[in-house]
């Protein structure tokens, strides 16, 4: 999964989001090292889509405009978890073999 | 004000990039996300948005990317005759399948360069099977193969069964070959009759008797 997949599904998983909500959410969960740019958002909301992996929660008409709100279906969920938990094992192990280097330097 | 009219105006010709259903589909949405992101006294679209804008627009339109597919969106065949698809080829009408391709929020039917509609799902009045003999006018003639037009109605016809009536509620502007010409009713001849008219009317319970095939 591509961090910038991982990053939006992460966004949508505190709740639906817009387009623009989706792209501050990101850049403040990854510290602003992840800023998101619209070709790129609406490309991977598009794939998500066809995927099943999000869906629209519901559309609003904001300034005379179509806003669109996105949520996780369960399937994106599942998917989320997984990869998280992934990486999750992937940082302990790397944590783990790290730990007993930094302690014998300091 | 006039900055952000002159921004937007500049970002709504860089959207147009994109294929047509992706632009109908989400248009707005990016437009939103642009001008949301954009600085107060911004009058350009920044290089690195432009940049990422064309190259996500030319890998739809490439194919590298899924984005330029209709989401849930279903396919119709138009239905198409052996004399008529001989013709087609011979005319060059036939090098993409033709067909009725239908998404959530907009209708698109192509038969080649000579027929081609993209018609919003909420301009869609009604749609019901249609017999041969109901024909009026020039279309009588059941000879007729391809596409006719004849006020308002465009008859987009491969074989002469299994024609689907589409009735818009306004006007919508068509391509038939290189012409524009406003339409308000579409006959076209599916493969599944009965599947398409289901698809258009989805609150209309489907009756068994539509889909007969010696229409």
């Amino acid at each position: 999964m591509q961090e910038a997949t991982f990053m939006i599904l992460t966004a949508l998983a505190a709740g639906s989001q817009h387009g623009y909500g989706i792209i501050t959410d990101v850049q403040a969960i990854s510290a602003g090292r992840v800023q998101l740019k619209a070709g790129t958002l609406y490309a991977a909301l598009e794939r998500l889509r066809a995927d099943k992996l999000i869906e629209v929660d519901r559309e609003e008409i904001v300034d005379s405009r179509l806003r669109r709100y996105y949520r996780l279906t369960p399937a994106g969920g599942e998917l989320l978890a997984a990869e998280a938990a992934r990486l999750q094992a992937n940082a302990g192990v790397a944590l783990s073999r790290l730990k007993p280097a930094t302690g014998s330097v300091t | 004000m006039s900055d952000s009219a002159h921004l937007e105006r500049r970002y709504r010709r860089l959207l147009a990039c994109y294929p047509r259903a992706f632009r109908y589909e989400h248009e707005q949405e990016i437009l939103a996300v642009l001008m949301a992101g954009a600085d107060e006294d911004q009058q350009r679209p920044r290089l690195g948005e432009t940049a990422n804008l064309i190259k996500h627009a030319l890998r739809m339109r490439l194919g590298l990317s899924r984005g330029g597919i209709m989401i849930n969106e279903r396919t119709f065949p138009i239905r198409v005759d052996r004399p008529s698809r001989t013709l087609m080829t011979a005319f060059g009408a036939s090098r993409k399948a033709p067909r009725v391709t239908m998404s959530p929020s907009i209708v698109d039917v192509r038969m080649g360069w000579a027929f081609h509609a993209t018609i919003p799902r909420e301009a869609v009045a009604s749609a019901r099977s249609l017999n041969r003999g109901e024909l009026r006018g020039p279309f009588r003639l059941s000879v007729l193969r391809g596409v006719n037009y004849w006020r308002g109605t465009a008859l987009v016809n491969g074989a002469g069964t299994g024609l689907v009536e589409i009735t818009l509620n306004r006007s919508k502007w068509v391509w038939l070959g290189p012409l524009r010409a406003p339409m308000r009713r579409l006959i076209v001849s599916a493969e599944d009759q009965s599947g398409l008219v289901a698809a258009l009317n989805p609150t209309t319970p489907h009756s068994p008797g539509s889909d007969d095939p010696s229409l």
